[in-house]
């Protein structure tokens, strides 16, 4: 009677986290990855965005993961460092994915020194995983003139069609509890519309909301891979493009050539938004 | 013709001169180089020799605890920021309040402040300093406001806004300044002590 019982328990959470499909174009020439924010929690919830990130895998195999800062929250001892990242990412760490992080306003400094984040020492730093695409981490906490110069100077410098940055703080956000980061964004948008960024990435609100493009950029908040702030989303606002705060959830990218296609997944397998960007000129 | 060769040689400095403006406006930064008035500059020059004093005795940390990298290993990481924050509190034992905000580098910081937070865009900075501040804005929350205290892994990290950083003197890597409550702390990154703390930072809304 109790393992009846126990099988029956299982076969009705497999049935409530359905698998996963993925409706991303996956050309053969494409590059692929993940975003995820505001993930350490080492709730099962987490584990279950965990599971469906590597049931996408197998569909879509993506080689790295974004990480949007918020990476643990409350204590960072060595053992919450398994418990919050290495246990639930452990399958996709095995396959070899990689993780590239930024600090969100929860996560010790120190961080920058975890291996697996890949920060390289340094809380902003760039990235190339190909030549045509450069993603620009940046510490959205403390933008000082130091950062401020850095990324003036990479922006610019940069040759990539795609120029993507990623942070915590979210420039554009419909959300209740925190909103659109206006300081922050009068200090740094003009470097993104004068440079060429496309898209630019960020968590700190606990929902899923693709913003309208603001001067020809794509902006995203994909914070829910490990928290979630029900019913957060303005619904008033005439920033949303597309809002998610019913339930966690993260995000499949692909580029190719001129076009970046993106998928939206929820912790149940569902497809929350979908839809495609061309680099800006 | 020779009238002709003269004016365009006349022209050509000038030309000159306007090609190099043109660069210079085009390659203009939006980081201005740092300046402060010349009432300022005894208060700023004060503070300088702190942080000058702090950082010597943060590189002498440094040199007792584990040289740090990239590591995978999280018991390495968590060890050196505890041996760092020793050393950093035994080197400055007996440290009080005020040993960098001086008095007349209080004064200096809180017109700053006031002034960034005052006009029509103080309201968005306000907000910004509001931002994960642990403490309210009556003083009182999780973060212990005490010089050598450790600022706790467990709570997060006031936003500092862009804006003010350009206006407030710039600090090494190895310093940053956060809103707990309405006090600004100096504090030293790599191990989280608290290195000084100026009370009364942001004037009341």
């Amino acid at each position: 009677m109790i393992i009846r019982r126990a099988v029956l328990s299982l076969a009705i959470s497999a049935a409530l986290l359905s698998a996963v499909t993925v409706s991303l174009p996956n050309r053969p020439d494409a590059l692929r990855f993940a975003v995820i924010g505001d993930s350490g929690t080492g709730s099962q919830r987490q584990y279950d965005i965990a599971q469906r990130m590597m049931e996408a895998r197998q569909q879509f195999p993506f080689s790295f993961v974004i990480m949007l800062g918020d990476n643990m929250y409350g204590s960072e001892r060595p053992n919450d460092f398994e418990k919050k990242f290495r246990r639930p990412y452990g399958p996709l760490l095995e396959a070899g994915v990689t993780f590239h992080a930024v600090l969100g306003n929860h996560d010790n400094s120190s961080q920058v020194n975890y291996g697996p984040f890949n920060m390289g020492g340094q809380r902003y730093y760039t990235f190339s995983p190909r030549a045509d695409v450069e993603f620009f981490a940046l510490d959205s906490n403390y933008m000082d003139p130091v950062q401020l110069k850095w990324l003036e100077n990479s922006v610019q410098k940069s040759k990539a069609r795609w120029k993507i940055c990623f942070m915590h703080h979210p420039l554009y956000s419909s959300g209740e509890k925190h909103g659109s980061d206006v300081a922050l964004r009068q200090v740094i948008e003009p470097l993104f519309v004068k440079y060429g960024v496309s898209v630019a990435l960020a968590g700190h609100e606990h929902f899923y909301e693709r913003i309208k493009p603001q001067n020809g950029i794509a902006y995203f908040i994909s914070g829910a891979a490990g928290q979630l702030r029900e019913g957060n989303i303005r619904t008033r606002s005439n920033l949303t493009a597309k809002g998610y705060d019913d339930d966690l959830s993260f995000m499949l990218m692909e580029i190719s050539g001129d076009k970046l296609d993106f998928q939206s997944i929820g912790r149940k397998g569902s497809t929350v938004d979908e839809g495609e960007i061309t680099a800006r000129k | 013709m020779n009238r002709t060769r003269h004016v365009v040689k006349g022209l050509i400095p000038l030309l000159v001169s306007l090609a190099v403006i043109s660069c210079s406006r085009h390659h203009a930064s939006i980081v201005p180089p740092e300046t402060h008035s010349a009432a300022e500059l005894p208060a700023v020059r004060e503070f300088r020799t702190g942080v000058e004093r702090l950082l010597t005795i943060h590189n002498a940390a440094e040199r007792v605890v584990p040289p740090v990298s990239p590591t995978s290993n999280a018991t390495e990481i968590a060890a050196r920021k505890a041996a760092f924050a020793k050393a950093l509190i035994k080197a400055r034992d007996g440290a009080v309040e005020g040993q960098v905000f001086t008095h007349e580098v209080r004064h200096y910081f809180r017109r700053v402040i006031a002034s960034e937070l005052s006009g029509s865009g103080g309201k968005v900075v306000r907000q910004a300093i509001r931002e994960s501040n642990p403490n309210s804005e009556l003083g009182t929350g999780p973060v212990l406001l005490q010089v050598n205290a450790v600022y706790p892994d467990t709570q997060p990290l006031s936003m500092v806004p862009p804006s003010l950083l350009l206006r407030l003197p710039r600090m090494p890597e190895q310093f940053d300044y956060r809103f707990v409550g309405r006090a600004l702390v100096l504090r030293d990154t790599e191990s989280g002590v608290i290195l000084d703390i100026l009370p009364k930072a942001i004037p009341r809304a």
